[in-house]
């Protein structure tokens, strides 16, 4: 496994190559602004108007003035920049969190769907015709579920196992290993392998509470990668296909989990099942159940069919993608104003003090986002509620962007080691932290930044976080992937709104110098047939 | 301009407010302290509990006791009849005085790491194995089998005796008594606490502190206040107060005599009728 994971760090300049777009990405940003505001002139009068002291007046035959139209107010657009570009990290902490592996696993979900691209290109022939239309679209329907799909379930298992459950048990200092299997071509699309662990050592080591942190650690894993996925996509207003793949993957997985869950739930089946297990013998639920399984899945359905970006997912890959052949689609988001997004979803947390339903809302501003979210907790086994902040690319420059993040919760007790049990008090506590994106190449082709995330958190549980008050210290690399904006520099030219002063200003100088034309005299005109 | 500035005054109002109810939010969650108990030094001893039992349920509370919990009888009279609960002792007395039920709670250790063990055998039936399931008392406002106290660092089972009353098996984590093998009531340690009911819990806390030098425990409330330690417990509740971990038990000073180790024989009435506390060496 470390000669694996060597290899990996040495191999890690490879990843930098930016994906090369198939076709024009769609995204408001990079459309140019269409000029409709143009005035049309009357070449007929063209003379009399050159006569006309006043500007942009016209005088016609009757002797008429007709004042200049009003042009509309012109909106300052927004420059994109290097320092906006989504950018995939690979970030490395001690123990290896959550938080920080999912980022890498969608570095590498990123990666291989750009692979996966450039051998088979999304459209296949031409599609002018019927007939090639058709034969494009089975072409697809065929490399997704023959080729993305697979690729998907395989890398969405290495999350889940790699990064989540077995993160957890690093945190809480359980042994286990992954165990490899052989590649066996007939059934591709299961994954790698399988996390190997003594099931008596650890259900005496660790407490039912910790257990089912570890059974929920995918779904966990699995939370954290859907809000990075819909918050990149409101920062980048385009969906592509293959993160729209990934997140429909992810939903089905979690479904396929919480709706499988048996009336008396037992070990070993699913990981929502183990999590119900542990956390209802935690808090003293044996015979009946605080929270049953019909609960589970009522509220789970709920958050899961009532988020948007299921559906936009949906839409992207089953209409966008296989049908329209196109990789990338506009977000559907309210629109607020210029530049200006929001979207609302709800989504459902397996904690390890109990479900909790998390309201988010986020917002954009062009490039800039700001997420909200709440943490209500729904009582059945501790009180708990607790919310944050996140602003991405709240700073940026051409040789930085920054990302911040603050959260707050109040959770009454983590349970540690079963037999004595070690009861750890929280009370109200928080988190706060910085990224810093710091660019070391300008490049198309390796866009490569430093990155590194420092904050802290005090004792509590936060998705993706380890439970004791410790520094968040995270380092890596990161790409600048997407080619999804012009060439740097080359935006086009934006026109500014101006200040009532400077429009003042502005009209005072138009009149001062109309008041200076009339005053010259003018120059008699001289006859050309004159000599 | 005007446009601009409301939506600044707005921004600032709505900014304020959210600073208000933030502050809030943090004063409210600082405010309790839920850091597990400090016990003081001097603990509990205890040697027996005297209580009443109804007198028509008499011969069904004993039954129960000697062929369900697996007690061994230790003295038996015409009138009363002991039973050995680990190093203490447990007296059962019928009623004359009323012809009331009376209830009462008390605690007994178990060891650290039996406690879902016992669930289990108390669902099958105590010491009649695959037998009715034993009455239990749930958690009131959660409905849970096995109760938390992260306060005391315990986990316990209520059930009921043939008498209702409310038997707590307590197992607490910080004594560090695990014991293997299968669950019995040979593994009662001792009875670990007892609820004592008065109309006037300072007045009896002070009795208790001057007299045989208990302390109270911090942070527990003037209705419910605690005495002693992990390995010995007196609660002196208020009257009419719920008896944990019930939602509708009040409690109510019935007759209870609670015999302590002390080196001289002293005999301690708490404010009331009924409730006492003597010593033994």
């Amino acid at each position: 496994m470390r000669k694996l994971l060597l290899l990996l760090l040495i191999s890690l300049p490879l990843l930098s190559f930016a994906q090369q777009p198939t076709r024009n990405i769609v995204s408001p940003d990079t459309v140019k602004p269409k000029r409709s505001d143009s005035l049309l002139v009357d070449t007929t009068d063209y003379w009399k108007d050159t006569l006309n002291p006043i500007k942009d007046s016209k005088i016609w035959r009757d002797g008429e003035i007709t004042k200049p139209v009003k042009p509309r107010p012109k909106k300052k657009k927004f420059q994109i920049r290097f320092s906006d570009r989504i950018e995939y990290a690979f970030m490395l902490d001690y123990p290896l969190t959550t938080g920080a592996g999912v980022e890498t696993s969608l570095l590498f979900q990123k990666k291989v769907g750009a692979w996966s691209d450039s051998l088979l290109p999304p459209y296949f022939g031409g599609d002018s015709t019927q007939a090639q239309r058709r034969r494009a679209r089975i072409y697809r329907a065929a490399k997704i579920f023959l080729i993305d799909a697979p690729l998907e379930s395989i890398i969405l298992a290495t999350q889940q196992d790699f990064f989540g459950h077995m993160a957890r048990m690093r945190e809480f200092e359980l042994n286990s290993k992954y165990v490899f299997r052989p590649i066996n071509l007939i059934s591709f699309w299961k994954p790698l392998g399988y996390i190997s662990f003594d099931t008596p050592k650890i259900e005496t080591e660790a407490s039912r509470q910790q257990l089912g942190q570890i059974a929920s650690a995918s779904l966990e894993a699995g939370g954290i990668a859907s809000d990075l996925l819909a918050m990149r996509w409101m920062q980048r207003k385009a969906v592509f296909y293959h993160e729209a793949l990934h997140n429909l993957r992810l939903q089905l997985a979690g479904l396929s989990e919480v709706l499988t869950v048996s009336k008396n739930p037992n070990t070993g089946k699913s990981s929502a099942e183990d999590w119900m297990y542990y956390t209802n013998r935690q808090y003293g639920f044996y015979s009946e159940y605080g929270y049953t399984a019909e609960n589970m899945k009522r509220d789970y359905a709920i958050a899961t069919f009532t988020n948007p970006n299921l559906y936009t997912s949906l839409y992207s890959v089953f209409y966008n993608y296989l049908i329209n052949g196109s990789d990338s689609m506009r977000t559907p988001a309210i629109k607020i104003g210029y530049g200006k997004f929001v979207l609302p979803w709800v989504r459902y947390s397996f904690t390890p003090l109990g479900p909790e339903w998390v309201p988010e809302i986020t917002l954009t501003r062009h490039r800039h986002i700001l997420n909200v979210y709440g943490r209500i907790g729904t009582g059945v086994f501790a009180q708990s509620y607790g919310g944050g902040i996140r602003l991405n690319n709240f700073l940026r420059n051409d040789f930085v962007s920054l990302n911040a993040q603050v959260a707050f919760w109040n959770q009454p007790y983590l349970f540690k080691n079963w037999v004595n049990q070690e009861i750890l008090t929280i009370g109200t506590g928080g988190a706060a932290t910085v990224t810093g994106y710091f660019k070391l190449t300008k490049g198309w082709h390796f866009p490569i930044s430093a990155v590194a995330q420092l904050g802290y958190k005090t004792r509590g549980f936060m998705e993706g976080e380890v439970w004791q008050a410790a520094p968040i210290i995270r380092i890596g690399l990161s790409f600048a992937l997407d080619k999804d904006f012009e060439e740097d520099y080359n935006y086009p030219q934006y026109e500014e709104i101006k200040t009532n002063k400077e429009k003042k200003k502005e009209a005072y100088e138009a009149k001062k110098k109309a008041r200076a034309k009339t005053s010259t005299k003018t120059q008699p005109r001289q006859n050309p047939y004159v000599k | 301009m005007r446009y601009f500035n409301n939506i600044i005054l707005f921004k600032l109002i709505t900014f304020q407010k959210l600073l208000i109810v933030l502050t809030l939010v943090f004063i409210s969650g600082c405010k309790k302290n839920i850091d597990p108990l400090s016990f003081p030094e001097k603990e509990v001893v205890i040697k027996e509990l005297i209580i009443n039992g109804n007198q028509a349920e008499f011969f069904q509370i004993r039954n129960f006791w000697e062929n369900t919990i697996g007690c061994e009888v230790v003295n038996q009279t015409l009138n009363t009849f002991t039973i050995k609960i680990g190093t203490s002792l447990l007296t059962f007395k019928p009623n004359f005085t009323s012809l009331a039920r009376p209830q009462y709670h008390f605690a007994i250790l178990i060891p650290s790491n039996q406690i879902e063990n016992c669930l289990a055998w108390l669902k099958n039936g105590g010491k009649k194995k695959d037998g009715d399931e034993i009455q239990l008392w749930r958690g009131g406002e959660t409905n849970a089998e096995i109760i938390q106290s992260p306060l005391y660092n315990s986990s316990s089972v209520y059930f009921a005796d043939y008498g209702g009353n409310i038997i707590e098996l307590v197992a607490r984590r910080n004594l560090d008594n695990p014991e293997e093998g299968e669950f019995s009531s040979e593994m009662f340690k001792e009875i670990n606490s007892v609820s004592m009911v008065t109309k006037e819990v300072r007045v009896a806390q002070d009795l208790i502190s001057q007299n045989l030098g208990y302390q109270p425990v911090d942070r527990t409330t003037s209705g419910y206040k605690v005495m002693g330690n992990a390995n010995g417990l007196i609660n002196l509740v208020v009257q009419n107060r719920i008896l944990p971990p019930t939602t509708t038990e009040q409690a109510y000073p019935f007759e209870m005599e609670l015999v302590v180790q002390n080196p001289d024989t002293i005999e301690v009435p708490l404010p009331g009728f009924f409730v006492k506390i003597t010593t033994r060496p």
